[in-house]
């Protein structure tokens, strides 16, 4: 009787402290854009966080389409995830929209603890900038993407073409090189391998337009008129139409029709694509799954040296403005860029360059085009993105238009970028987002 | 015999066109399934081989590893069937009030639906996930289930074929005595066996592949449904297209078995929302 009366004692006494200890677990969540390998990495990751830190329970919740819907029905809600994934091309509307948390002081605070992820020194200095507005900080990088030239050897060694140079090369030096890929392979007068995919999208269309030594905003953002549509940007922009014209690249419906930039390059039909390093995530897996592939990277050509630049793209971890827990989320977020997650989804994973110095180092010990791309941040501007709102999606619309313009309706390249110019100058003007 | 040489001519080549048109519609399926056992780079070859010189069956195994498959099956067809259940009751008991039975404010009622009918989905997104919130029902069943049940366009597919059986076999029913429950379960109900079949096949079809509102209402990996899955092999930087192709390739064959077996229906209901039921 006794020993009963005893084991129930017992049981009250840990259903007591049980309960104790899960009334002190908070709860955080996490929403990505991961898709299945990536999400892999991201629950290891977050399983390591609440190892060390068994105070939070953290449920991770990849979102594979509709993402920003999806939070922004969340945030809308009232029912806000605790730490987002946010593409540095939407910080600015974000911000504007009172949408996120300044995590510059909840970042201090916690480094002065010594939390992982949490000092900024330890991150190239352009990707945090991506994410700094004055002296607040919206966001700490996940990883990033330099824009660069990727080139298939076997391309050019079939041709007899010198590889490009490591260190950069002129706008000169990428059409003698494009001129010496192209070829008629089949005499029917036209060329049907080509030096280049042409490039038409506007994320790589802005670094190019920078190496040539213009801008497309003013420094204030508040025009573009005079920098789009300068006279440098415009003979710039010509220049590549005239490769184009000259056939050193596949017209847009062309590489369309033959199934795209990805498909010219695998199959040898284009030397070279310009694109960010993302592609070599692809290459990586094609080369793992048999192809014949030798691939290269180099920086974008420049107008003259003093002009070399690109962009890297980059998406950074968030926080809410009404999220619950701002400091356990900021540590969160923090863990999520910390040395242990870039190790994990950079160095083991392969899927973009690290945003953490020493850890980039050691991917570009291991990989040689990554090293190529992590040369490219000495020299890599933030995205023009992560400075204006007006960038997505209105500059992004209009150069669309603006080369459809070009390719299409024939015009000129100074009508279309005078077009362009003065159309999201008026976006600005009237405010409109 | 000119006149018939003529005929037969004309039968060839519309048959030829018509076995054309079929070919080009088959096309994306056969190379959904081809693409499915290649690596990507044997996709872009040029030109391309609609046969793999190598069958990949390690894409079907790297899709089964890569999520919890298994679950998301279970997901979709529980769902699936308990919206199909429930939508059927609902739409048919709402057709025949709509129809059958008088009351004060039916036909504007009736009106009212149609009009929602013309609400953009985005209008009522944030609300109804506010209502499914303070109801707790984020991330479970219920959220993927009570909101599908109204279907609109069945329930005026199903007055509007309601509205076509003569009143005489209800006139007769009452006679002998039967309630207007009875009268709608025993009599009507058998009549409406075609609409109600070609109200489920879509039904059946619509959830199967229902994407969007799954993905708003669920947070875990535990309540995600099959398209939901299909997505999770595009990332931030790169699409693992053959994988996604041997997805797409087994999530289709319960709807490639609906057609088979429902065609009539389909092509019924088809006509039925055309206006040519004649």
């Amino acid at each position: 009787m006794r020993r009963v009366r005893h084991s129930k004692a017992f049981l009250v006494i840990a259903i007591i402290l049980l309960s104790s200890l899960s009334i002190g677990v908070t709860k955080l969540r996490v929403t990505t854009w991961a898709g299945a390998e990536e999400a892999a990495l991201d629950e290891e990751i977050i399983a390591e966080f609440m190892r060390l830190n068994p105070e939070y329970e953290v449920t991770y919740e990849p979102v594979p389409g509709d993402y920003y819907q999806k939070i922004l029905t969340d945030i809308g809600a009232g029912t806000p995830p605790d730490v987002i994934l946010l593409d540095a091309e939407m910080i600015p509307a974000f911000v504007e929209g009172n949408y996120l948390t300044d995590i510059n002081p909840f970042i201090s605070r916690l480094n002065r603890d010594g939390a992982s992820g949490t000092n900024l020194a330890e991150y190239f200095p352009v990707l945090v900038d991506i994410f700094r507005s004055g002296r607040s900080l919206y966001a700490l990088p996940k990883d990033t993407s330099p824009i660069g030239i990727f080139y298939n050897k076997k391309v050019f060694d079939e041709l007899g073409v010198p590889y490009p140079p490591q260190e950069g090369w002129t706008l000169e030096e990428f059409a003698e090189t494009a001129r010496c890929l192209s070829k008629d392979t089949d005499g029917d007068g036209k060329n049907d391998v080509w030096g280049f995919a042409f490039p038409s999208w506007v994320g790589v269309v802005v670094p190019l337009l920078w190496a040539g030594g213009g801008e497309v905003f003013s420094p204030d953002f508040t025009q573009t008129s005079g920098y789009l549509n300068s006279d440098l940007n415009v003979k710039n922009y010509e220049f590549f139409m005239d490769l184009l014209s000259k056939g050193y690249a596949p017209s847009p419906q062309e590489a369309s029709s033959l199934g795209g930039t990805s498909a010219l390059f695998y199959t040898g039909k284009v030397g070279m694509t310009i694109t960010g390093r993302w592609f070599n995530v692809s290459i990586k897996g094609q080369i793992a799954k048999g192809a014949d592939l030798d691939v290269g990277a180099a920086p974008i050509p420049y107008a003259a040296p003093e002009n070399k630049a690109t962009v890297t793209y980059a998406s950074g971890w968030a926080v809410p403005a009404n999220a619950a827990d701002k400091s356990g989320a900021t540590m969160l977020a923090a863990f999520l860029s910390s040395e242990y997650a870039q190790k994990k989804r950079c160095l083991e994973g392969g899927l973009a360059i690290s945003a953490i110095k020493e850890i980039a180092e050691l991917q570009a010990e291991q990989d040689e085009l990554d090293a190529a791309f992590i040369k490219m941040l000495d020299f890599a501007r933030v995205p023009v993105g992560s400075q204006t709102k007006y960038y997505r999606p209105q500059f992004e619309d209009t150069w669309a238009e603006a080369f459809d313009r070009m390719n299409v309706g024939g015009e000129t390249v100074r009508q279309a970028m005078d077009w362009a110019a003065e159309t999201i100058d008026k976006y600005i003007e009237e405010g409109e987002n | 015999m000119n006149n018939r040489f003529f005929s037969i001519f004309v039968k060839v080549v519309i048959m030829a066109l018509l076995i054309l048109l079929g070919l080009s519609t088959l096309l994306p399926y056969i190379l959904m399934i081809s693409f499915s056992f290649m690596a990507e780079f044997e996709m872009y070859r040029l030109p391309p081989k609609l046969i793999p010189d190598v069958l990949r069956w390690e894409n079907y195994v790297e899709m089964w590893q890569s999520q919890p498959w298994g679950r998301y099956i279970f997901n979709t067809l529980f769902i699936t069937v308990a919206v199909l259940i429930g939508q059927i009751i609902l739409i048919a008991m709402g057709g025949y009030a709509l129809s059958r039975l008088h009351f004060p404010g039916r036909d504007f009622m009736f009106k009212l639906f149609i009009t929602f009918m013309l609400l953009p989905g985005v209008v009522t997104l944030i609300p109804g996930f506010i209502i499914l919130h303070s109801m707790n029902w984020v991330d479970t069943y219920w959220a993927m289930i009570i909101p599908a049940l109204g279907n609109i366009w069945g329930m005026f597919l199903m007055r509007q074929y309601m509205l076509s059986l003569p009143s005489s076999i209800e006139d007769a029913a009452r006679i002998d005595g039967a309630s207007s429950w009875q009268i709608f379960w025993k009599v009507i109900m058998p009549l409406c066996k075609p609409v109600v079949a070609t109200v489920g096949t879509f039904t059946f079809l619509a959830q199967w592949r229902s994407f969007f509102w799954p993905l708003i209402v669920t947070r875990s990996k535990e309540m995600r449904v099959i398209e939901v899955g299909v997505a999770m092999f595009s990332s931030q930087y790169v699409t693992n297209y053959p994988a996604q192709m041997a997805t797409a390739a087994l999530s289709s064959i319960p709807m490639i078995l609906i057609y088979i077996f429902a065609q009539k229906w389909i092509v019924q209901g088809i006509r039925l929302t055309s206006g040519y039921d004649k």
